[in-house]
């Protein structure tokens, strides 16, 4: 579970985030929503310790990650993975070099072997195990989704982050990521925060929503919920597409 | 603060290892056919215009050999060679790692619990500082070769006497005063380009500016370092 507490975070005189609280449930799929520039990517980046909050603080079962010194940090960070919006696979490492890297680095009792097993089954998961030799470069946006989560899932981690997992995508593929996600996150137990300003991800894998508006943490709930919430801020977000307004 | 974080213990002293013999290899082994050019064409250079500009009856003829070993130890192979590698070898870590940044590599990296400026720089930093001083040696007697067909095929000096100036008072602790320096400006090298790498903020625009910041801050600090070095070492 993550419980985000009152935090702020501004750049120069720009108030970003405005004292955000909320919290993120074990084994469900937290969505983050909001326009551009509404401050999803910062609290995204806060949580994951990537950008240092003004005030307030990020707690990982209880245990406060934002004042932690870098050694701590870096072991609540193994216990993460992170999906990013543009995958951000290593370039000069193959499909499966990139799965067994954060295994490499971390798992000094693990065998070579195990290791291997270890992200044949991660790849093997996410359906792209027929790719293991290709380089980045010569798979396609999809396929490289694929293989962020399957590197983001190898060390079996109880965080899962997702920046814009749908971005770049065709909605086909976009909603085969999601349903990936979804099964993944209620198979491992993880707790799944994502970055989205998609609405078919909401409808198809939102177990909470929070929607941030101007730096504000404006509504949550589930994502039936989100359709007949009322508030004017959301349902001009929900309802911007014209093709969503004439299904209404 | 960067160079601390570099410099912090290695998380998996394994893969550092395999990382710095692949680094070697980029840096250095690739490096092997731009050094060995210009060396011989120096060296070659260099020992004719030293006969030419030596041309008097109080200097001995060999004077062209001592005159072109000396150039070539002291100066030419080190600092030369040094500001070709800031050029080559600095772009090409500059801009990878400044690539690694904009694209999130790095925070994918930082994500997993992994230093990633030590990941990133530090097997950079060791692997220049062993792969250059070896590139030198190269180009030092690559240099040599260069005077030495200069003297066969031009005829600016007799052979045996440009051997003789070769082989002239020969001092040890020139090579070891090359090297030196060599290692010096290695570690100016990588740790500078690694800097402006991992420090690029932007898209690829900042990453063509990174890679030209690298190159032309590695190439003044190795300038005003051969001086203080040679002051130092030298005098």
């Amino acid at each position: 579970m993550i419980t985000v507490k009152d935090l702020k975070k501004s750049f120069g005189e720009l108030e970003v985030l405005k004292g955000i609280n909320t919290t993120f449930e074990q084994g469900k799929t937290n969505l983050i929503i909001g326009q551009s520039g509404s401050g999803k990517t910062v609290l995204m980046k806060c949580l994951v310790g990537l950008l240092e909050p003004d005030s307030g603080g990020v707690f990982f079962n209880q245990v406060n990650f934002t004042g932690m010194k870098e050694s701590d940090r870096t072991r609540v960070r193994k216990k993460m993975g992170m999906l990013f919006q543009g995958s951000a696979l290593f370039d000069s490492l193959t499909v499966e070099e990139n799965v067994v890297f954060p295994l490499e680095m971390f798992n000094k009792d693990m065998t070579k072997k195990e290791k291997l097993e270890r992200a044949h089954f991660c790849l093997d998961r996410v359906n792209i195990l027929n790719a293991n030799h290709l380089y980045p470069a010569e798979i396609s946006g999809g396929m490289k989704k694929r293989v962020a989560i399957a590197r983001a899932i190898a060390n079996s981690p109880d965080y899962l982050f997702c920046d814009e997992p749908n971005s770049g995508l065709d909605p086909q593929t976009a909603i085969v990521i999601d349903n990936l996600i979804s099964e993944i996150t209620q198979e491992f137990q993880m707790t799944t925060v994502i970055n989205t300003h998609d609405m078919n991800s909401v409808m198809e894998i939102g177990d909470h929503v929070v929607f941030l508006y101007k730096g504000n943490l404006w509504w949550e709930g589930s994502s039936e919920e989100i359709l007949t919430t009322g508030n004017k801020e959301v349902e001009d977000f929900v309802y911007a597409s014209e093709l969503v307004r004439k299904l209404k | 603060m960067l160079l601390a974080k570099i410099l912090r213990r290695p998380q998996n002293a394994k893969i550092y290892r395999q990382k710095i013999i692949i680094e070697m290899d980029n840096l250095g082994l690739e490096s092997l056919g731009i050094v060995a050019i210009i060396s011989v064409f120096m060296g070659a250079v260099v020992t004719i215009q030293t006969a030419f500009n030596t041309d008097h009856p109080l200097l001995p003829i060999y004077a062209v050999g001592f005159a072109t070993r000396q150039s070539i130890i002291l100066e030419f192979s080190p600092t030369i060679i040094s500001l070709i590698l800031a050029g080559k070898v600095g772009s090409r870590i500059a801009s990878e790692i400044g690539t690694m940044r904009v694209t999130e590599q790095i925070d994918a990296l930082e994500i997993m619990g992994i230093n990633s400026a030590g990941y990133l720089i530090l097997p950079k930093i060791i692997a220049s500082m062993i792969i250059n001083p070896m590139l030198v040696v190269i180009s030092i007697f690559l240099g040599v070769l260069g005077g030495w067909m200069a003297s066969a095929i031009t005829n600016v000096i007799p052979l045996s006497h440009f051997i003789y100036g070769i082989l002239f008072e020969f001092a040890p602790y020139d090579v070891f005063y090359a090297l030196a320096k060599t290692v010096v400006f290695a570690f100016l090298i990588a740790s500078i380009s690694g800097y402006f790498g991992y420090n690029t903020k932007g898209g690829a625009l900042e990453v063509g500016q990174s890679s030209t910041k690298a190159v032309v801050f590695s190439s003044i600090y190795i300038i005003i370092f051969n001086l203080i070095l040679t002051q130092l070492l030298l005098v």
